[in-house]
């Protein structure tokens, strides 16, 4: 076991910003490491409201950008469009990543990651669910703070946010959104 | 309960530097959250091998700076030494913090707050020791790319972390340090 080289590749997560964020122009964006922190903290206190496991979903949270700590932070979906091609890509490197940076600890990470990109069971549709407002609460602060215009991350999201409670606070943003435009 | 206000509580941690680093003038320094989020692999990846409680490991890495967004990120300590009142008065704002930003969603933490800041049970020890870990090797890759001298950071580390496993990574990131 070899805790500085895990440690060392983690702080990648720190120093990489996200591909959405740069391709917007947005001023000193967030991290990747920023935005897993979020959707954790999220997770912690939501999970036992939406009926899912907390353990799973933190896992899910710790893994779910883990191919850019390889290669790069892939945007595979922008507004309603999804690109297959660039997702298929983007999970097999990220299965990859995940043999390579936990490959000696004792978690079953793999197993996860499938159902996680399978998009099947309740956990990881919630996981995608918190995702996504997580995201689009952030595209909100930048689009206030920096006055730019989001509305794909708003038009991505309605498409997953379906969970009752996390569709209420979805709803709430777009209300705040139109307040100040 | 309202979602959006304790997601944007928690976004200021993505833009509160961390006051050890803006005080020695590192460029870019990480945020709180950034902290936080390596705190947390640590923890889920290393408890297994301490023998101490996953879940309350991680649990403890999730909370421990949340009060931070708050209160700012107060530094209580220097190379060897604790300045225990000013921790005291810190850890008590940060846990009223903390119940203030979770108030309404049932569970508020103080308990698991205050395990974490008596530092007696195994897990609260070692939770403090990932947390000290992860610090000293951001201080190492700070050094490495910035050229700042960092050893009062490894002085600390080496005083304080205890857990076998854990000094023996200082220990190495030591010897990388020297090369």
């Amino acid at each position: 076991m070899n805790i500085l080289h895990l440690a060392i590749q983690m702080n990648l997560s720190k120093k990489l910003k996200r591909s959405g964020w740069i391709r917007e122009n947005i001023k000193d964006p967030e991290s990747l490491a920023e935005h897993c922190f979020t959707i954790t903290v999220l997770i912690t206190i939501l999970s036992k409201y939406l009926g899912v496991s907390e353990e799973k979903l933190i896992r899910m949270a710790i893994v779910h950008n883990f191919s850019a700590l390889l290669t790069e932070d892939f945007v595979v979906e922008r507004g309603k469009k999804i690109f297959k091609r660039l997702q298929k890509k983007k999970e097999k490197i990220e299965k990859e990543a995940i043999r390579t940076i936990f490959w000696d600890y004792d978690m079953n990470y793999s197993n996860l990651y499938n159902e996680m990109v399978q998009r099947k069971s309740k956990e990881s549709i919630i996981f995608w669910q918190i995702d996504k407002l997580a995201t689009t609460i952030q595209a909100y602060d930048y689009e206030k703070e920096q006055n730019k215009s989001l509305s794909e991350f708003f038009e991505n999201a309605r498409i997953y946010i379906k969970e009752p409670l996390l569709k209420k606070a979805f709803e709430d943003l777009k209300k705040m959104r139109k307040s100040f435009k | 309960m309202d979602i959006l206000h304790l997601a944007f509580q928690v976004g200021i941690s993505k833009k509160l530097k961390r006051t050890g680093w803006v005080k020695r003038k590192v460029k870019n320094p990480e945020s709180v959250a950034e902290h936080a989020f390596r705190v947390i692999v640590l923890c889920m990846a290393l408890a297994p091998s301490l023998k101490v409680d996953q879940q309350k490991l991680v649990k403890m890495a999730i909370i421990h700076d949340l009060g931070e967004t708050s209160t700012g990120d107060i530094v209580v300590e220097s190379w060897k030494k604790i300045f225990l009142d000013k921790r005291k008065k810190k850890e008590k704002i940060e846990k009223e913090a903390i119940r203030n930003i979770l108030y309404g969603y049932g569970e508020d933490y103080s308990n698991l707050f205050q395990e974490m800041i008596q530092r007696k049970t195994e897990e609260a020890k070692t939770f403090w020791d990932i947390d000290l870990l992860e610090r000293t090797i951001q201080a190492y890759e700070y050094e490495k790319e910035q050229g700042i001298d960092m050893t009062e950071f490894f002085a600390s580390a080496e005083f304080f972390i205890t857990h076998p496993l854990l000094k023996s990574a200082v220990n190495d990131l030591k010897k990388m340090r020297s090369k």
